[in-house]
């Protein structure tokens, strides 16, 4: 051993060998501990209420905490949800976006929450009958006040939460805070009247494009595309965010969000009265 | 070559972790500014503007009668009603519902002869072609016609067992069907304003009106939610702003909400929720109610015999004249005179004389002394005295509207109002004719009897009055006077 190890380093090419490979080798190790470019995916495909929200806000911290997560997209397909819930995703969109650019990829429909989402991304993309839009609040208000002999509260709206006008009045400053959203997040590519925009109306993706509510139409694997160019990285891979920041596959239904009908089907009401960015389908506009 | 192995060495550490990094990364992801969010401290809760304040006018007290419709599947509650009706009440009228199903035997045509004013509210029901006729007799003699609607109050009906699809009855239909004559048509529609509103976009500011006495002393209204209308011969008394769109359309105008007809008796506005607190206090909404509750209480209400019993305010003295002696047949129908007056809340008692303070029913003849000084105020001319009782020589009593009335065999009933009183007057041959004449008197009002008017010509059973002999000749076909033998009709045994 001894004689081979002589043998070696006395050969005319030892030093040359280590001078030049040992580094070479340790670069390539050095090299794997910089990390593969990963283009997260967030699926929004549900109404945005507690659990949603809770769960995609857990996501939006993961990519934010995350280095190799270099940029995200969101895709979604949601009639939006409650006002807070549908805020709270928003600011953490917002605060992940300082890191990470976001890229939303419209399926079926962003409507209302989900669009007021949307506008804190940095691009968005939609299929061309992707509905888009339905700008606004929308909520049912309290019965009058009255009272009853069993059921007793210490103040004439605490069954109510306030007066049908007083509930009334609190839509408009939600629906300016929305409206600056879309003024925010769109800038001057928004091509339409603030009353268009806030007459509510849906359009589907083309029409949102002519009006600049969103910026291209295409497909999921553009929108990946187009977050790796924004964050700068190519050769990327993608992962779903879900399993990694949750350690589960698909969402867990602890509470559903809209009301089952007697026949156990799903309508488009929620499950409580509220205050909604939410969008509910004219034909089903109907109380179970 | 010793001195180059560091830097070589170097360089060959760093290749596979630049190409590593340049194969993944093109560049550093870097954002200058942190992206704006809404400035969500800064918006308010918008509150309505504050109403303006004007002190209510003297006004005198009222004793009208105003109807409520609620047979019609009206989409209120009367208590929405209360900024106006509490105007009402607080003047001394009286707000009366008009319902289906109630125990009250009245019918509209019998609400109707005491009626100012008729109110209807988001009607879905429709109304009768009798019920339409019967309103616009009522506009005709007076009557004040209120129609309010609101795109709110529509009636929405669903398939349960099919599709579940929804229909849709709006309260413009039934609404125009009484407006149709008036020339006034609601819009199936709402209003709405994207720009400038009040809390919401559907509450809509107006401050364009028309001089009217419905619209004084108005600056702005706002409604919540209407519905526009049409009108071709009547007044617009309330538009909206150019940049006010129906719903219908989608496109800006000029929109009317308020409108009276030409004869100013009809008043159809398309919101209902201005008369509900808190928005019967914003802008000037509360002036509007206030004129709307005068235009209710200052009908020009022209009674006339239709209108029997309701055709006096107090109560009543019974007078009969001096040549009228108060035997037995006579005071049975005296009673049921009495009655009937009773029923309709009117008290009434026998006087020998004109009291005052109180309205008079006189019993009266032809021959009647002094009785031409209440008949000449009202144009109608008697024969003279002489000429009775001879009822072959045909007296004939000048009855404006009527012309030439054979004396024999009819009675009169005729009335007239004054400031100071309401009088009616049963005027016959004589004093059993008088009696008979009494009868013709029933809860429908007067059978076998011609109504003009403030005049009726009553045929009497015991004379040749009996209108199937037609001595009213209505197309003048005929001059000759009926012929008289001097005998009277039998009467019915027992």
């Amino acid at each position: 051993m001894e004689n081979f190890k002589t043998k070696w380093l006395s050969h005319p090419l030892a030093h040359p060998i280590l001078w030049l490979a040992l580094p070479l080798a340790v670069g390539v190790l050095v090299s794997l501990l910089i990390p593969r470019p990963i283009v997260g995916t967030i699926y929004l495909r549900d109404a945005i209420y507690s659990y949603s929200a809770g769960d995609i806000i857990s996501q939006f911290r993961y990519a934010y905490d995350h280095s190799e997560i270099q940029a995200v997209v969101v895709v979604m397909d949601s009639p939006g949800g409650t006002v807070a819930d549908t805020e709270a995703l928003y600011l953490e969109m917002i605060r992940l976006r300082e890191k990470k650019p976001v890229v939303v990829s419209i399926e079926t429909m962003a409507a209302s929450g989900a669009y007021y989402l949307a506008v804190g991304a940095d691009y968005i993309i939609a299929k061309p009958s992707s509905e888009v839009g339905n700008v606004g609040v929308r909520t049912v208000l309290p019965s009058a006040p009255a009272v009853y002999e069993d059921d007793v509260s210490t103040g004439p709206y605490k069954f109510y939460g306030g007066s049908r006008d007083e509930t009334l009045r609190l839509l408009d400053p939600l629906k300016q805070s929305f409206y600056q959203a879309v003024r925010l997040g769109r800038g001057e590519k928004l091509l339409t009247t603030p009353e268009n925009i806030l007459s509510g109306k849906l359009f589907i993706g083309s029409e949102a494009l002519r009006l600049g509510l969103i910026d291209a139409l295409g497909t999921y694997s553009e929108a990946l595309e187009k977050a790796a160019a924004l964050a700068h990285v190519w050769n990327f891979d993608t992962r779903d965010l879900r399993p990694l920041a949750l350690g589960t596959e698909s969402a867990a239904v602890v509470n559903g969000f809209f009301l089952e009908t007697e026949d156990g089907s799903q309508s488009p009401y929620p499950r409580s009265a509220g205050v909604y960015y939410l969008y509910i389908p004219e034909s089903d506009r109907r109380l179970p | 070559m010793k001195r180059y192995r560091i830097p070589i060495a170097v360089a060959l550490f760093l290749l596979p972790v630049l190409a590593r990094t340049v194969w993944f990364y093109q560049g550093i992801f870097w954002r200058a500014e942190t992206p704006a969010t809404p400035d969500y401290g800064a918006y308010v809760i918008p509150q309505p503007p504050l109403s303006t304040s004007v002190a209510a006018a003297e006004s005198a007290p009222s004793r009208a009668i105003i109807l409520l419709d609620q047979a019609h599947a009206n989409m209120f509650s009367p208590s929405e009603l209360e900024s106006l009706t509490g105007i009402l009440h607080a003047r001394g009228a009286r707000v009366e519902s008009v319902a289906l199903g109630s125990y009250d035997a009245r019918t509209l045509a019998d609400q109707l002869k005491y009626a100012s004013a008729y109110i209807s509210v988001c009607p879905i029901a429709a109304y009768s072609t009798a019920e339409i006729q019967l309103l616009q007799d009522f506009v005709r003699r007076g009557g004040r016609l209120l129609i309010l609607t609101d795109p709110t109050r529509s009636a929405v009906t669903y398939d349960y067992y099919g599709y579940g699809s929804a229909t849709v009855m709006a309260d413009v239909i039934a609404a125009n069907s009484l407006l149709a004559p008036y020339d006034i048509a609601f819009v199936d529609d709402y209003l709405y304003n994207m720009s400038v509103y009040e809390g919401n976009y559907r509450n809509v500011f107006f401050t364009d009106f028309s001089a009217n006495p419905l619209t004084k002393d108005l600056t702005k209204v706002v409604l919540y939610a209407s519905h526009s209308l049409k009108t071709g011969s009547g007044t617009v008394l309330i538009q909206s702003s150019r940049s006010t769109k129906s719903s219908r359309t989608d496109s800006d105008g000029a929109y009317a909400v308020a409108a009276v007809d030409s004869g100013a008796n009809v008043l159809a506005i398309g919101d209902l929720t201005f008369l509900q607190p808190p928005y019967n206090q914003v802008a000037d909404n509360a002036i509007l109610i206030r004129h709307i509750a005068d235009f209710l209480l200052e009908a020009p209400r022209i009674r006339d015999l239709k209108d029997f019993p309701f055709l006096f305010q107090r109560e009543v003295a019974i007078v009969p004249m001096s040549d009228i002696p108060l035997s037995a047949d006579l005071l049975g129908p005296i009673q049921a005179l009495q009655q009937e007056l009773a029923g309709a809340g009117i008290a009434s008692a026998m006087s020998p004389g004109v009291l005052a303070g109180k309205d008079l029913i006189l019993l009266a003849t032809f021959s009647s002394p002094g009785i031409g000084d209440y008949l000449s105020p009202l144009g109608i001319r008697l024969p003279s005295q002489a000429s009775f009782p001879s009822a072959r020589a045909y007296p004939q009593i000048e009855i404006p509207g009527f012309g030439s009335v054979p004396a024999s065999g009819i009675g009169l009933i005729l009335f007239s109002r004054t400031d100071t009183r309401s009088t009616l007057i049963l005027l016959a041959e004589d004093s059993s004719s008088l009696t008979e004449l009494l009868g013709v008197i029933g809860p429908q009002g007067f059978s076998n009897c011609v109504l003009q008017g403030i005049a009726a010509v009553c045929g009497l059973a015991g004379g040749f009055g009996d209108f199937s002999n037609s001595w009213w000749q209505p197309y003048g076909v005929g001059t000759d006077e009926p012929s008289f033998d001097g005998t009277s009709t039998p009467m019915p045994a027992g």
